[in-house]
C-alpha cells in the first residue's frame, strides 16, 4: 500500500510539473517567435543629482570617475594600477577621508571624436554627474596611432599632417571638456596634458614636442575659460627623462611614469 | 490506455526503488550551496567596490569593450561580447538591473547555465539504464514472458522517463531557489527582464524587446530546457536499448554531451556542427538573445534538428525492441 501512495505522489507531481513545462514552452517558443516590441518609458523621476559643492574640504568623502584612452585604463603599468587608483589612494591619504572610484571608463585605443559620443551613454553620464572629482586623458591615439603602427614615413606623420590633425581633434576635446561640465558644473575636472613618446628619437623628436604643445596650448584656451577644470602637464617630465618613465611598448608611462603623474595631480588637488 | 496505466505505475515503482532520484536530489543538495557561495561572494565584492549596480554594469561594458580593442581576444568571442555589451547598454539605458541580486534571479542564470550539461546529465542518470539495467540484472526475461505486447512496456517505461525529466527539472527549479533565498532573499518575482534581442551579425536590433515579469521568463526558460532534456532523454533511451551495459550507455550518452558543450565553444570553425543535437541543446539562448553558437542557427531550425534526431531515437528504440532476440 505504500508503494501506492509513493506512486500517486510521484505521478500527480509528474504530470503537473510536465503540464507546466509544456505550457511554458508554448509560451516561450511563442515570445521568441513573435515578439511583442514596444516603447519602453524610462523611469527619470529621481534624476542623479551632481554634488551640492566643489570644495573638497566641506565633504565626507570623495567620489571619482576617470574617462578617457589607454593611459586611465593604466596600460603599460604592470600593477594595473595606473595614474587613476594611484591619485585614488594618495589623495585619500592626503585628505584624510575616503575617496573612491566609482567607474574607470578608460578605453583602450579611444579617440576624441568616440568619447564625444560616449559622453552619450548613460553610464559615462551617471558616473560623471555623481562624481566629485573627474580625471580625463585624451588626445593621444588621436594623434600618434600612425607612430604605434611604426609608420613613421608615411604622409600622416609630417609635421603639416599632424597639426591639422591637432586642430580638428582639439575641437572634439572643447567637445568633451564643456559636456562633462554641462553634466557636472561643481565637479573638480583635471585634464593630463599630452607628452612626446618620440622624443628619444633623434628624426621625431622635434615634430612631435611641436605637435604636442600645440595640442596642450588648444587644450588650455578651453580649460582657462573654467575654474573648475585644470590641465596637468607631463609633456616635460617625458621629455628630459622619457626611457625612465615610459614602458616597453614605446608608447604608455610605466609604473614610475604613472607614479609620476598621480604625484603632478594630487599636488593640484591637496597641497 | 487502461492497461498502459499499471505498466507506468510498474516503471514508476522500479525506478523510486533504484533511489536513482534521491541520488539528483542530493546532488543538487551539495551543488546549490556551493554556486549560491559562490554568486554571494560576487555580490559582496560588488557591494564593496561600486556604489551602485549602474557603475558595475558600466564598468562590465566598459571591460568588454577593452577586450574588443585586443587583438589576442579571438573573433567569436568578440562577437559575442559586442553583442553583450549591446545588450546590457540596453539595461543601463531603461536603467532596468539585469542582475539584482535575490533568489529568483539566481535561479534564472543558474538555469541557463546548467541547461546545456549539468539538466542533461541529471536527465541521464535516470534514463540511461532504464533499459539495459534490465537486462543487466536479467529480469527483462520476466518482463517480456508476460502477456503484454512489447511495445507497450517500451512505451510505458517512456512515460515513466517524461514524469521523471518533468521532476527533475521542477525539483532543480524549487531546490534552487529555497537554498538560494536564505542568502538573497525570496523576492524578484515581478523584476522586469528584456527579451526579444534580434542578433544581426553583430548588431543588435533593439525593436523586438519587451520586458517581461522574472516568473514569466522562468516558466518559459523551464519550458524550453524541459524541451532539450525530453530529447537528451529519448536518447538515452535508445541507447539504453541498443547497449547491454548500463555503464557502456551512460559513457556514450555522456560523451556526446561533454563533445557538445566542447563544440559550442569552437564550432563557428566548423559550420556543418550545426546538424548535431548537442550544440543544439541550449534553447535558452535565443530567448536571452544571446548569439547562437553557429551563425545562422534559430530556434525553429534548432527545434527541427532536435525533434528529428528524437524521432529517429524512437523509432530506433521502438523498431530493435519489439524485434529483437534476447538472449543470455
Amino acid at each position: 500500500m505504500k508503494s501506492n501512495i509513493v506512486w500517486r505522489w510521484t505521478a500527480m507531481a509528474g504530470i503537473v510539473s510536465t503540464l507546466l513545462l509544456v505550457v511554458g514552452f508554448g509560451y516561450g517558443v511563442n515570445d521568441i517567435l513573435n515578439p511583442q516590441g514596444m516603447e519602453l518609458s524610462v523611469d527619470t523621476s529621481t534624476p542623479k543629482q551632481p554634488p551640492a559643492t566643489s570644495d573638497f574640504a566641506a565633504k565626507t568623502s570623495i567620489q571619482v570617475a576617470s574617462i578617457g584612452d589607454s593611459l586611465t585604463r593604466g596600460t603599460g603599468d604592470p600593477s594595473g594600477e595606473g595614474y587613476v587608483r594611484k591619485v585614488v589612494k594618495q589623495l585619500s591619504v592626503k585628505l584624510d577621508k575616503p575617496v573612491k572610484l566609482l567607474n574607470n571608463l578608460g578605453i583602450n585605443g579611444l579617440r576624441a571624436d568616440q568619447l564625444v559620443h560616449k559622453l552619450d551613454e548613460q553610464g559615462f553620464k551617471n558616473a560623471i554627474t555623481e562624481a566629485d572629482l573627474i580625471l580625463l586623458t585624451i588626445g593621444g591615439n588621436d594623434i600618434f596611432n600612425s607612430a604605434l603602427d611604426g609608420d613613421f614615413t608615411s604622409q600622416s606623420f609630417e609635421l603639416d599632417t599632424l597639426l591639422d590633425k591637432v586642430d580638428e581633434s582639439s575641437k572634439d576635446l572643447k567637445k568633451i571638456l564643456l559636456q562633462i561640465d554641462e553634466l557636472n558644473p561643481n565637479a573638480k575636472i583635471v585634464y593630463i596634458g599630452l607628452y612626446n613618446p618620440l622624443a628619444d628619437i633623434q628624426s621625431m623628436r622635434q615634430i612631435g614636442d611641436t605637435v604636442v604643445q600645440r595640442w596642450n596650448n588648444l587644450a588650455a584656451a578651453t580649460i582657462n575659460k573654467h575654474p573648475n577644470m585644470t590641465l596637468v602637464p607631463t609633456a616635460d617630465l617625458f621629455q628630459a627623462a622619457l626611457p625612465s618613465y615610459i614602458s616597453s611598448d614605446h608608447f604608455h608611462p610605466n609604473a614610475l611614469g604613472y607614479e609620476q603623474i598621480a604625484y603632478r595631480v594630487i599636488q593640484g588637488l591637496a597641497p | 490506455m487502461n492497461s498502459i496505466l499499471p505498466l507506468v505505475q510498474n516503471e514508476t515503482i522500479k525506478m523510486i526503488k533504484k533511489k536513482r532520484f534521491l541520488v539528483i536530489v542530493l546532488i543538487l543538495l551539495v551543488l546549490i550551496p556551493i554556486f549560491t557561495y559562490a554568486q554571494m561572494k560576487v555580490a559582496q565584492n560588488n557591494r564593496e567596490k561600486f556604489k551602485d549596480w549602474r557603475h558595475t554594469l558600466q564598468q562590465q561594458i566598459t571591460d568588454n569593450e577593452n577586450s574588443l580593442a585586443s587583438d589576442r581576444v579571438p573573433d567569436e568571442w568578440k562577437k559575442y561580447r559586442k553583442i553583450m555589451v549591446q545588450q546590457w547598454q540596453y539595461y543601463l539605458d531603461h536603467d532596468v538591473d539585469p542582475s539584482t541580486p535575490n533568489g529568483v534571479t539566481f535561479v534564472r542564470s543558474f538555469m541557463e547555465n546548467s541547461s546545456s550539461l549539468f539538466i542533461p546529465l541529471m536527465v541521464m542518470a535516470v534514463a540511461s539504464d532504464i533499459v539495459s539495467s534490465e537486462r543487466t540484472s536479467g529480469t527483462i526475461k520476466m518482463l517480456l514472458t508476460r502477456p503484454v505486447r512489447r511495445w507497450r512496456i517500451l512505451l510505458s517505461k517512456l512515460l515513466t522517463l517524461t514524469l521523471f525529466v518533468g521532476l527533475i527539472i521542477l525539483t532543480t527549479f524549487v531546490l534552487c531557489y529555497l537554498i538560494a533565498g536564505l542568502v538573497f532573499g525570496y523576492g524578484g518575482w515581478d523584476q522586469p527582464i528584456f527579451t526579444g534581442f534580434q542578433i544581426n551579425g553583430v548588431e543588435v536590433d533593439n525593436s523586438a524587446v519587451h520586458p517581461v515579469p522574472q516568473w514569466l521568463y522562468l516558466v518559459m526558460q523551464g519550458g524550453l530546457i524541459w524541451f532539450s532534456s525530453m530529447v537528451v532523454a529519448i536518447l538515452a533511451f535508445m541507447i539504453s536499448v541498443l547497449v547491454r551495459s548500463t555503464a557502456a550507455s551512460i559513457v556514450t550518452m555522456m560523451a556526446a554531451l561533454i563533445a557538445g558543450s566542447l563544440l559550442t565553444n569552437m564550432a563557428s570553425s566548423w559550420p556543418s556542427a550545426k546538424f548535431l543535437f548537442m550544440v543544439n541543446l541550449q534553447l535558452t539562448t535565443y530567448l536571452a538573445g544571446s548569439p547562437p553558437p553557429i551563425e545562422g542557427m534559430n530556434l525553429i531550425f534548432s527545434l527541427m534538428i532536435l525533434s528529428i534526431w528524437a524521432l529517429a531515437a524512437l523509432f530506433v528504440s521502438f523498431r530493435v525492441f519489439t524485434k529483437q532476440d534476447i538472449l543470455n
